[in-house]
């Protein structure tokens, strides 16, 4: 069943500059971006920084305002609907932000942070707006103690838990994961990421996962869209971008992801001088003129390339 | 960069109508006016006065009266002022280079304090000479500038007599001579360094503040792993990056000095717009007011537009278009 | 055998909190030989950063206490003055740092940047040193290098900047560069380039290169020898082939068992538990790693486990590293 469904969306940032502060231009943040979120899958947007990724994760909770293109959610068309017709549905989408530092209200204690959207959607008393933010405190593998904590009392890792507890209170079915872990180590990120997918099991919920990591895309996602400038230039399963990948762009994504076996030092440093030879030459073959990746064409059942 | 300063003036120009439409109110608010006096024998017919006041316009609406004075204005004209009998602009001129100058020499005195204090201090900062420094802005930030001016007048001016008390010129000197500008400069020393003494300390604590939040800076940390000696780091890295605030403090520091010229300039008796203005108010004069606060507002106005074009200069990151 | 470029020797830098001193860099022995990268790797918070600064003594001194020696060119660092100090930095070993925009001084032109290096270190003229920066950059590959000589640091992109410290660091063609993770902050593609830039560079030059990361990928790409570093102290080190696919140690199987790769699917990730301990809360009898496996048995660790070599080469700090297993819900099988 298709969840989410993003046609053609753009988002336009505008440039002002001349005498009087007109606009004079606009950054194509997301430029004509369409893929489609099944119930219970996640899917991967992956690319490096400035490429639109979080603009577009940001436009489906109407963080951003679309320049063009629909944004349907359970057949429901959100792209244009106002602040209050949105309210049933921003329940239903939640997101969660890269920096765990930042992300959080300093100045809050926990229990006001995780109980916020609770407070926002529904009316409950207070009593079990407490009981209800311990239980998922617990859910998250914090102690339920702390909900009268400030977030400094925590660490990184906690303090994403906290974030994915806020989001959790309000049963969403769809939740977008902007970089989670990108700003924690190693050993943190594998637990937020376990943590994950055990919750996505327990309460059937979809992902749309934001990230530049291609390992941390492989072990979560089930079918990944690459983002460039703005387009998408490939979307497959996990095995067609990673096994098989068509654009160049992608190509030199991959070869660019370090390898863990040593072995492969030399073998890499060639592929890599041999890709970005390809890619300078085969640069005109899959962007137009103006540097615009094309649209997106069927290869197989699942597999897509921007091919002019 | 000039479309930035072209917007920017524009930009004075509904800001100057909001003033000019207070100022104008505000006088006309004052108890009596002009004419409540002085112009007219006070025993006189009040019918005589009223037909006086009906004839000078002074009984249209106010609206009709501001329009007027606007137009007249633009073209260059203030009115007389009731109580020299003068037009406005040659009372103002008279005094206007007293107080530029005295602001000048009151500046550089202010940046001439505050630079090696702020530099000593931030960078040896926690040290006993950066205690006694702190120590000391408390000081200038705890006492008010008058008190301050009027011990400097007595110590030095009375008491020691080393300087002046009052006026801008010695009157027996020959203008254009070198004893002139050597007479104009000694008059100015004392208000200046007083004021000065007292401004600076906020100068200084910034000035501080920056340099001990640069010296932590990664750059810094840089500059060191390439084997730049402390002393050239603080000279070639820190000392720039610690100005920028405060050379954008150049401009709002003007405005500040032309208020603090009220203050000053009675004090000294120094004869300048300040002292012009706080006349004028007791005398009602009601022109010479008006131009007055009208010049300051203006003046604000570029202060704080020099200081957004100098940021933007020391400043690559700050691009203004 | 290379020659030796550094030994590091018993080296324990500590740090002032509330007057007292806690070790970050915890007797720490190590040599860098020439035309040879060392790996430094470790969770954030087990005192790399405190080890690099340590060695170029960037450390405030006035909080912080560094004891054991750091011999370069049979001189021990420590001992040296300032004035010494300066003539080395920059000069014969130099240093990059991880995140290049406040690295580089914001209100400097790149070009002014890159010459005060040289300009301490060198008595070539202006107008030799201005050449010299134009080949520097053209070097590490900046496209058009006159007008990046111009530019100032927030012109750039991330990449470019991180090109333009390397181009600081290698200026006066150093024999020992110290990178602290010098690509954390980039893309995986700029990542890559800076990567192979920077071996590059290193095999023209023979220079030795400490390069410190959190990520075993990269480690694997550019390393020959790999130390692994927990709460202050050396656990693992060996050869970069012997750590990453034979490794001993607790704590560098659990870091290696948690990385998600592109090579595995949708297994398990190993989590470690708890977290590094602070330096002033450490606890420092017995093992300090032990409190992050749990599920072994108190009995099985030794109380003082010493850094010693289990075959030729490879040095680890655990005596029951044999008994070692990943616990059963969720772990992954030993290799
Ligand atoms: N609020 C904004 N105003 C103007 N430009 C923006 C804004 N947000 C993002 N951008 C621009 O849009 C582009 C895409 O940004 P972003 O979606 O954050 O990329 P990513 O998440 O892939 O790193 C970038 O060029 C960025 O500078
Ligand atoms: N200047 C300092 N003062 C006090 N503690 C410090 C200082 N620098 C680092 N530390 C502490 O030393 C430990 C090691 O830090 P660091 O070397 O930065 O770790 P890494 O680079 O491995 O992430 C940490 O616990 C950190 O909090
Ligand atoms: S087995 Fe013992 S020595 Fe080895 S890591 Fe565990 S506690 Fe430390
Ligand atoms: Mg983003
Ligand atoms: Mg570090």
């Amino acid at each position: 069943m298709t969840l989410l469904k993003v046609e053609d969306i753009k988002v336009y940032f505008p440039i002002r500059g001349g005498l009087f502060h007109t606009v004079v231009d606009h950054v194509r943040a997301v430029d004509g971006v369409s893929f489609e979120l099944q119930k219970g899958e996640t899917y991967g947007l992956v690319g490096e920084s400035g490429s639109g990724k979080s603009t577009t994760g940001k436009a489906i909770v109407k963080l951003h305002q679309v320049t063009a293109g629909t944004i349907t959610f359970q057949g429901k068309d959100l792209t244009y609907l106002s602040r209050g017709e949105m309210k049933p549905f921003r329940k239903d989408i939640q997101m969660i932000f890269q920096d765990p530092y930042s992300s959080l209200n300093p100045k809050k204690r926990v229990l006001d942070i995780i109980a916020e959207p609770i407070r926002n959607f529904e009316r409950v008393s207070v009593t079990e707006e407490r009981k209800i933010v311990q239980q998922y405190l617990e859910r998250v593998g914090l102690n339920p103690d702390s909900i009268y904590k400030y977030p400094h009392e925590f660490s990184g890792g906690q303090r994403q838990r906290i974030g994915i507890a806020r989001s959790l209170t309000l049963k969403p079915k769809l939740i977008i994961a902007d970089e989670p872990v990108s700003a924690l180590d190693v050993s943190v990120q594998a637990q937020v990421l376990n943590f994950l997918q055990d919750l996505q099991k327990e309460f059937q919920l979809t992902y749309l996962f934001v990230g530049h990591d291609l390992g941390v895309i492989r072990h979560m996602c089930d079918r990944i869209g690459v983002m460039y400038r703005g387009r998408l230039v490939e979307e497959g399963t996990s095995q067609d971008i990673y096994k098989n990948p068509q654009h160049i762009y992608t190509k030199r994504l991959m070869a660019a992801v370090p390898d863990l076996s040593p072995d492969a030092r030399g073998q890499k440093i060639g592929l890599r001088k041999q890709v970005a030879e390809e890619y300078k030459q085969l640069y005109s073959t899959f962007f137009d003129e103006n540097g615009r990746a094309y649209d997106l064409k069927p290869i197989s059942a699942t597999h897509k390339v921007a091919l002019p | 960069m000039w479309k930035f300063i072209v917007r920017r003036l524009l930009m004075m120009i509904p800001q100057l109508f909001i003033l000019s439409v207070l100022v104008f109110m505000m006088a006309k608010a004052m108890p009596g006016d002009a004419l409540g006096g002085r112009e007219i024998d006070p025993r006189a017919n009040p019918d005589v006065i009223e037909a006086q006041r009906e004839k000078m316009g002074l009984n249209d609406p106010w609206h009709e009266q501001y329009i007027r004075w606007v137009s007249n204005v633009s073209k260059g004209d203030w009115g007389v002022s009731y109580t020299h009998k003068v037009q406005v602009t040659d009372v103002i001129e008279d005094r206007i280079w007293n107080t530029v100058n005295l602001a000048l020499l009151t500046l550089i005195f202010t940046y001439l304090i505050a630079i090696p204090l702020g530099l000593i201090s931030g960078r040896y900062s926690d040290s006993w000479i950066d205690k006694v420094i702190t120590g000391y802005t408390y000081i200038g930030f705890a006492t008010p500038m008058f008190i301050f001016a009027i011990i400097m007048l007595f110590v030095f001016g009375f008491s020691l007599d080393l300087f002046p008390t009052g006026g801008s010129v010695n009157p027996t000197v020959e203008e254009g001579t070198f004893a002139y500008v050597l007479s104009k400069i000694n008059h100015m020393i004392l208000p200046a360094f007083s004021t000065a003494i007292v401004s600076t300390t906020v100068i200084i604590q910034y000035l501080r503040n920056e340099v001990i939040d640069n010296k932590m800076k990664d750059f810094v940390r840089t500059a060191k792993a390439k084997g730049v000696p402390e002393t050239n780091i603080y000279t070639h890295h820190v000392l720039r990056n610690s100005f920028l605030p405060i050379a954008a403090f150049l401009g709002y520091e003007i405005t500040g000095l032309v208020g603090g010229a009220v203050i000053i300039e009675t004090i000294f008796n120094y004869p300048g717009i300040g002292q012009l203005f706080l006349s004028s108010v007791h005398a009602r004069d009601f022109s010479v007011v008006t131009a007055v606060v009208m010049m300051t507002g203006f003046a604000t106005l570029l202060g704080t537009l020099l200081s957004d074009i100098i940021l933007s200069i020391v400043d690559p990151r700050i691009r203004i278009d | 055998m290379e020659k030796e470029l550094l030994r590091v020797e018993n080296l324990t830098t500590s740090f002032c909190i509330d007057d007292q001193y806690y070790a970050a860099v915890d007797d720490l022995s190590f040599a860098v030989h020439e035309n040879e990268i060392v790996a430094i790797v470790g969770e954030s918070g087990c005192g790399k950063s405190a080890l690099a600064l340590s060695i170029m003594q960037l450390h405030d001194k006035k909080r912080t206490k560094s004891e054991g020696s750091i011999i370069y060119k049979g001189t021990n660092l420590l001992n040296e003055a300032e004035s010494k100090l300066n003539k080395v930095r920059g000069r014969h070993i130099s240093m990059i740092f991880q995140e290049p925009l406040t690295a580089l001084n914001p209100l400097m032109t790149v070009g002014k940047q890159i010459e005060e290096s040289l300009h301490y270190h060198t008595d070539l003229s202006k107008k030799q040193q201005k050449a010299k920066t134009l080949t520097l950059l053209e070097q590490v590959g900046i496209p058009y290098p006159k007008r990046t000589y111009k530019q100032y640091p927030h012109e750039l992109s991330g990449g470019m900047r991180q090109r333009v410290m390397i181009a600081i660091a290698v200026a006066c063609s150093p024999s020992l560069v110290i990178a602290d993770e010098p690509t954390t902050a980039l893309d995986v593609t700029i990542q890559a380039q800076i990567l192979d830039l920077l071996k590059d560079i290193q095999q023209k030059t023979k220079m030795g290169i400490i390069f410190i990361t959190h990520d075993l990928g990269v480690v694997a790409e550019i390393a020959d020898q790999v130390i692994v570093m927990y709460a202050g102290q050396i656990v693992e080190k060996g050869s970069v082939k012997t750590i990453l696919e034979r490794p001993l140690h607790p704590y560098t199987k659990s870091l290696l068992h948690s990385i998600p790769t592109v090579k595995k699917e949708k297994n398990r990730l190993h989590v470690i538990q708890g977290m590094v301990p602070s330096i002033a809360k450490m606890n420092r009898s017995g093992c300090r790693f032990k409190e992050r496996i749990p599920w072994i048995s108190v009995q099985s660790h030794a109380q003082f486990p010493r850094l010693h070599e289990v075959e030729p080469g490879h040095f680890v700090r655990c005596t029951c590293y044999k008994q070692f297993h990943f616990p059963k819900e969720g772990g992954t099988a030993i290799r």
